[in-house]
């Protein structure tokens, strides 16, 4: 259920995603979907790889400032309404979001969204009865 | 006779000075002995803000100061490397961090300053005596 994210810091420099972007492509690894948190003075790149311990190592070794995040993906019918159903559910059961983005799937699939929570076995516990399709890392690294 | 040892570098000149006085002349003062610095009229040694620093923790032990002049007052910013170790995700925590750094440097030295976390690695390792000010006032 767990889904891994990996979290770069950057500084508000210009060149410092492209940097990373280019390791990820010297490296093979393909982007699922990413997000940037922005300050005034730096940024956190965060991103959802097809193969998130290889980037890690990788980025790691290029010495980017890099961890992995645990995080929760929730496919959802696309269309409207579909995410306000979900942040009900999350609210009723009490689930604090800290953040949050979304992506389409291919295809067949329904919309994706990904979440950081606030604590996340309780929040894996309490989605497992929620009805809500929560969807496994691999399934998010292969899409 | 009196003497100050005030630390500040300059040289003494015994030529007869145009308008006819014959004293000795100081120069200007041309540096410092010690790493002092006068930001808006204090004290500072970056020994004082490396000391802060490694109290706060949770950063590498490397920065550097920057100091500039923005119209008529010296404004001071420290860089400080966030640790691989540390990092966090949320922007909060980094956030959280650089405020903890600005008040203790602010306590520790009496003036506010501006402190930015940088990525680990960006800040100029020197052997020996780091150089650890970049004055760019003048």
């Amino acid at each position: 259920m767990k889904v891994k994210q990996i979290s770069v810091f950057l500084e508000n420099k210009t060149g410092r995603l492209a940097a990373v972007t280019e390791a990820l492509a010297a490296n093979g690894i393909n982007i699922r979907a990413l997000s940037i948190a922005d300050t005034s003075d730096f940024g956190i790149l965060r991103l959802i790889v097809d193969q998130p311990d290889k980037a890690y190592e990788k980025l790691k070794e290029e010495e980017f400032t890099v961890s992995i995040t645990d995080v929760i993906a929730v496919e959802m019918p696309d269309q409207p309404g579909a995410l306000s159903k979900v942040l009900n559910e999350l609210g009723k059961a009490q689930i604090n979001v800290e953040y949050l983005y979304a992506f389409l799937g291919r295809g067949e699939r329904g919309a994706i969204v990904v979440f950081r929570v606030e604590d996340l076995d309780s929040a894996i516990k309490k989605l497992a009865t929620s009805g809500l399709n929560v969807l496994k890392g691999e399934e998010l690294y292969k899409m | 006779m009196i003497r100050y040892r005030t630390r500040d570098i300059t040289s003494l000149s015994v030529e007869e000075c145009s308008c006819g006085r014959t004293y000795i002349k100081m120069q200007r003062v041309s540096g410092r002995t010690d790493d002092m610095l006068i930001i808006r009229g204090v004290n500072v040694f970056p020994s004082q803000i490396e000391s802060v620093l490694l109290e706060v923790g949770q950063t590498e032990p490397h920065y550097q100061i920057i100091v500039d002049r923005k119209g008529a007052l010296d404004v001071i910013e420290v860089l400080v490397e966030v640790s691989a170790s540390f990092f966090s995700d949320q922007v909060r925590q980094l956030e959280v961090l650089e405020a903890r750094i600005k008040r203790a440097l602010e306590s520790a030295l009496g003036i506010s300053v501006k402190v930015r976390l940088v990525e680990p690695k960006t800040i100029e390792r020197s052997e020996g005596k780091a150089k650890r000010v970049i004055d760019k006032r003048k």
